[in-house]
């Protein structure tokens, strides 16, 4: 329905930039000038949106509600936030959890670690599945590899560490299929190292990724620790997740 | 049309999307003809709007069989709407407002462990305390906004940081006794806003109140401070003032007035 795809481009136009006057949402969505006042209108009717005094359209905070909202729905992960508490707690790292959509990995929720936060993942935020502990281990465990480096999105550097060439994605799946879990190094955030583990449903297949991240100078010293306490933090993520999708709705 | 507006029946599908958008907000899982039920509108159409949202993300199938729920991308845009609001940058205006209407210095102060940070100050016009300026920290018991912040942590945390204050006094501001500081913070409370008389500063009056988040965490005080006398003449009225600026600053932070989860 293009009414509906028009709003959203509107709305993740408004997400990706801040406030926008309408001269600039018809700019940034390619949308005729008056078709934006309506979907401006269509917006503020449904609380999704604001304007300000000077005019601009703006996201509500309504979305703030829906985030939350969108999160307490995900009912499997409702033992997360204690499990990646007690990671953070007993590692002094900050821990992720990230599920797969689309070509990105998305931070679903987190604990921040003692000292350094890692602000590179957080509610809401996203990796490509080139870059980072989450992303590299979804790509490895969701996809074909040759497919996602064919059809795949543009591999843009975010860091001189990035993997983008091919040979050396192609390396990196195979390093983390064989071992289990993803080592990166500064390839998401210069300085900022993680692990990253699969969280497996019933069937073998990839639901989720928990992450821990931190200095990695302290990431690379301490890694047999963390990967003996991440996988303790797996297993109860993973229990947790059968035993909610085992129990019927209602 | 250039932008399909009427291709599909206009732009109040974008209403019945918000309808379902809504419904769902309300209910971890729904299954079609709930929603249907939900929107009042016929399970073929609800269903087809369902595979629209789907596709963009603000609707995804839950784990069990036949039911919805938010998308990720809720959360996205959420999280990147979460990112960019700025309590500081949204305060400012409203102390503006707080400043020229009462004109008495305003002030914002966040919460550092034991005690209360000030972040931003607009000067008032007739004299300038020398306590509380922009970097300046007092402990939460004395003043108008670390007052306010004491008086509306959540209990667990409150009675933690009383313990600590109690275990640890500041030599420059004495703590009343534990009876005194509880029986001042349930009058906080229940008045909305923290009085402060010349405590920090002889001379020195201050009404602070507090500013929530969306999920009703406490993220700030804003307060007013200047000569006693302007203050406490006129506290009913710059008592309720102080209160609604909080209550502007945590609306556009998202606060609809519940502490969630």
């Amino acid at each position: 329905m293009r009414v509906l795809a028009n709003s959203m481009a509107v709305v993740e136009a408004l997400a990706e930039r801040g406030d926008l006057s309408p001269a600039e949402l018809a700019e940034a969505t390619g949308l005729p000038r008056p078709s934006v006042y309506r979907f401006i209108d269509g917006l503020k009717a449904v609380g999704m949106a604001t304007t300000t005094d000077e005019n601009r359209a703006r996201l509500s905070v309504k979305w703030l509600h829906l985030a939350d909202a969108a999160r307490d729905a995900m009912t499997e992960w409702a033992s997360a936030r204690r499990v990646l508490d007690d990671l953070a707690e007993r590692t002094e790292q900050t821990a992720f959890l990230t599920v797969p959509r689309g070509d990105e990995a998305v931070c679903i929720d987190w604990a921040p670690g003692r000292g350094i936060g890692v602000l590179t993942l957080a509610p809401g935020r996203s990796l490509p599945l080139y870059a980072g502990g989450a992303g590299r281990l979804v790509l490895a465990y969701t996809r074909d590899v040759e497919e996602y480096l064919s059809d795949g999105p543009d591999r843009r550097p975010l860091t001189s560490r990035t993997m983008v060439d091919a040979d050396a994605l192609r390396e990196d799946v195979r390093r983390t299929r064989a071992q289990g879990h993803t080592l990166s190094l500064d390839d998401a955030t210069i300085g900022i190292g993680a692990l990253a583990f699969p969280v497996l449903g019933s069937a073998g297949e990839l639901i989720g990724c928990l992450s821990i991240a931190g200095r990695s100078v302290d990431i690379r010293e301490r890694a047999d620790e963390f990967v003996d306490a991440a996988l303790g933090a797996v297993a109860e993520l993973e229990r947790g997740v059968a035993s909610e999708l085992t129990t019927p709705l209602q | 049309m250039a932008d399909g507006a009427s291709d599909d029946g206009g732009i109040e599908i974008l209403s019945k999307a918000g309808a379902i958008i809504d419904a769902l907000a309300d209910a971890e899982a729904l299954t079609v003809s709930a929603l249907a039920d939900a929107v009042d509108e016929p399970t073929s159409s609800t269903y087809r709007l369902l595979q629209s949202l789907i596709a963009m993300g603000w609707v995804d199938a839950a784990p069990v069989r036949g039911t919805y729920r938010l998308g990720l991308a809720c959360m996205q845009i959420g999280g990147v709407l979460e990112d960019s609001l700025d309590a500081r940058g949204l305060a400012l205006p409203r102390m503006r407002e707080l400043r020229s209407t009462a004109g008495v210095a305003a002030l914002l102060c966040y919460r550092r462990g034991t005690r209360a940070v000030c972040v931003e100050r607009l000067e008032g016009h007739d004299v300038r305390s020398v306590a509380m300026q922009v970097g300046d920290a007092l402990p939460l018991h004395v003043g108008g906004a670390p007052r306010a912040l004491l008086a509306f942590l959540p209990a667990g945390e409150q009675h933690a940081v009383v313990d600590e204050l109690v275990a640890a006094p500041d030599p420059a501001y004495p703590v009343p006794s534990r009876g005194d500081l509880q029986a001042e913070l349930e009058t906080t409370r229940r008045r909305g806003y923290a009085r402060s008389d010349q405590d920090v500063t002889i001379g020195i009056a201050a009404f602070g109140s507090p500013v929530f988040n969306h999920r009703g965490e406490l993220v700030a005080a804003v307060s007013i401070s200047g000569l006693r006398e302007r203050l406490i003449d006129r506290e009913p009225e710059l008592g309720a003032l102080v209160v609604s600026t909080a209550a502007a600053i945590s609306a556009d932070l998202g606060y609809d007035g519940g502490r969630r989860g």
